[in-house]
């Protein structure tokens, strides 16, 4: 009876059966006889608690019951009952249902079946659960990715704070560093000076010897102290003078100006030469121009003196250095300066034949508070300003090579154009 | 139609008989306390029907229907809003952190909570009638609930009975309607039925 009534359901591709009031099977498809492989043969006409007992339970026989009375249908879920007719899938997990229980009409017109449909909703189960472990993945990846963007957000700003902290701490070491080379500069003064008064000096001191001989032989008329007036008050004016180009040569200038070069180099010596003679220091400038104004350069002419006048010294004490150790063979310190210009550039080259600069250190020359003089000779700090004069404020390189017996230092400086 | 105090309570007695079948339904198969409470019901009629909805299902929401047709016909529904809709699914599968997004399994474990209340309600209605009520298959959708209701009524509107619902499993409180939408004239026939079997006069 069954058989003929429900054969259409074997086309269904799912897994239907039909039990009456009391739980017989009255049908079983083909779908759910390959599933469970159990043939409909042996099914039908037994109670389906038999084979699976748990349908008889109340939390499922409770909403069959009212099916048989012609109730409204009935679903079980995936989520919450995974497998109402247990049976193993290909991929040998087993089959994953959604249940629809609906009432049908009994063939005799007594009371109703209930009809079963099972959908396998493995494949989609499975799917979702992928999709939503992928999404987990990427969700999890998205909060790691914003915890570490809050991480180095949070480092950035103490990064930020840190920067701002060494900043400061360099500027208060480069104000340190400019108060050193003011003071050493003034030591530089106070040393230049006393060479530039010591001739004067003397010649006062002679002056007033004169004066006492003089009184003393009843020569001291007024045409006598006109002229030794005179005398002194060049002296004095002499003096004078040198404590105004040496003030003026340290004073730090404000603006960029255009000077000329070759002048400054000029007028640098001539305010030391007394010291390098004294020295033994024969300085020379060399130059292929006899024109001037081709040397003509843009920035601090002061502070580019003091560059100078930094590497002259330095060049000195090498050679003074080497004369205390009997190191030399003439005995004579050469200093050349040489100036020159190519296409855009002024070049000078301060050489020396103070024994050059061991290769070692030869590039840390130019780091702060590094010397290699005695503490009383020398700061560290010259070569380093000198640097930052050249390169930071006038655009230019400042750098040292050794040659034979030597060394020299190189400063490159844009040319002004007219 | 005005119901009188007796038709009102008859209804809401019934009503709550259902829900209390489907609370002892998910009991059992959840084996966790659901309780299913209807505070009150509410008739929505023909000339009220537009601004009460919009007053009441102005958002989307995650909905199960079922239609129902005999002496009676029309949908019945039952209500989510969208986060109550993941909280319960949550909660029914043990699992809190649900994410509001519904996926079909999901889907088909909220058609079958809808299908046990549901279910409780009609066949409590049902059962009164001592008649035969065929029922189409529960489906799940997500929509405006105005949208939802409206177009089922091309030339009068229906009238809608509200019953408001609140599901506490365990310490959880999550709310959610239940709408019954009868076609033109079945709940005439419903309230007449009632007061037949009832013995409820006007």
């Amino acid at each position: 009876m069954c058989s003929e009534t429900f054969k259409v359901l074997d086309n269904v591709p799912m897994g239907i059966f039909v039990l009456q009031d009391d739980l017989t099977v009255m049908f079983w498809n083909r779908c759910i006889e390959n599933w469970t492989n159990i043939p409909r043969e042996q099914i039908v006409g037994t109670n389906i608690g038999e084979h699976y007992s748990h349908l008889r339970e109340p939390r499922y026989l409770s909403r069959i019951k009212p099916i048989f009375e012609g109730g409204p249908p009935t679903i079980f879920s995936a989520q919450l009952h995974k497998h109402i007719i247990p049976s193993w899938g290909l991929n040998k997990q087993l089959r994953i249902q959604h249940t629809t229980v609906t009432a049908m009409p009994a063939t005799e017109g007594n009371g109703f079946f209930a009809l079963f449909v099972i959908a396998d909703v493995s494949d989609l189960t499975i799917r979702i659960q992928e999709y939503k472990t992928l999404r987990d993945q990427a969700l999890e990846e998205i909060k790691m990715r914003k915890e570490a963007e809050m991480k180095l957000k949070e480092f950035n700003q103490n990064l930020e704070a840190i920067v701002v902290q060494e900043i400061e701490k360099r500027r208060r070491h480069e104000e340190l560093l400019i108060q050193q080379s003011k003071m050493a500069a003034m030591g530089e003064m106070i040393g230049a000076i006393a060479h530039q008064w010591r001739t004067p000096l003397t010649g006062l001191g002679l002056l007033f010897d004169d004066i006492k001989d003089a009184g003393e032989y009843g020569e001291l008329d007024q045409f006598y102290l006109n002229r030794v007036v005179e005398e002194s008050g060049q002296l004095i004016g002499f003096m004078s003078k040198t404590i105004d180009d040496f003030r003026n040569f340290y004073r730090t200038n404000k603006e960029k100006v255009r000077f000329n070069a070759k002048e400054a180099v000029e007028e640098t010596l001539s305010l030391f030469s007394a010291q390098l003679k004294n020295n033994n220091i024969a300085v020379q400038i060399l130059c292929a121009h006899n024109t001037n104004d081709i040397f003509c350069v843009y920035g601090y002419p002061n502070e580019f003196k003091q560059v100078i006048l930094n590497v002259v010294n330095n060049s000195r004490d090498a050679i003074i250095e080497r004369v205390e150790k009997s190191e030399f063979s003439n005995g004579l310190g050469q200093i050349n300066i040489e100036i020159s210009e190519q296409d855009d550039r002024i070049n000078v080259s301060i050489k020396d034949n103070g024994g050059g600069i061991k290769a070692d250190i030869l590039n840390r020359v130019f780091e702060p508070y590094f010397t290699t003089k005695d503490a009383q000779k020398g700061t560290g700090i010259g070569l380093y300003m000198s640097k930052i004069i050249i390169e930071n404020n006038m655009d230019g390189k400042l750098y040292a090579k050794n040659i034979d017996d030597g060394c020299v230092f190189v400063i490159e400086l844009n040319r002004c154009k007219d | 139609m005005v119901l009188n105090t007796f038709q009102v309570d008859a209804l809401t007695e019934l009503i709550n008989i259902g829900v209390g079948r489907a609370a002892g339904v998910l009991n059992e198969m959840l084996m966790a306390h659901v309780s299913l409470q209807v505070p009150s019901i509410r008739l929505i009629t023909r000339s009220n029907i537009k601004q009460e909805l919009e007053g009441l299902f102005g958002k989307s929401a995650s909905i199960v229907r079922m239609g129902f047709r005999g002496p009676f016909s029309g949908i019945a529904s039952l209500i989510f809003p969208p986060d109550s809709a993941a909280n319960l699914i949550g909660l029914l599968i043990g699992d809190l952190n649900m994410e509001a997004d519904m996926d079909a399994i999901k889907i088909g474990t909220l058609t079958e909570v809808g299908n046990i209340v549901l279910n409780g309600v009609m066949g409590s209605l049902a059962n009164i009638l001592m008649k035969h009520v065929e029922y189409s298959i529960p489906i799940y959708q997500d929509s405006n609930v105005h949208n939802f209701i409206t177009p089922y009524d091309t030339t009068e509107q229906p009238i809608i009975l509200l019953a408001r619902t609140r599901f506490r499993i365990e310490t959880q409180l999550i709310e959610g309607d239940i709408i019954l939408v009868f076609e033109v004239g079945s709940f005439e026939s419903l309230i007449s039925e009632l007061n037949s079997s009832l013995d409820i006069t006007q």
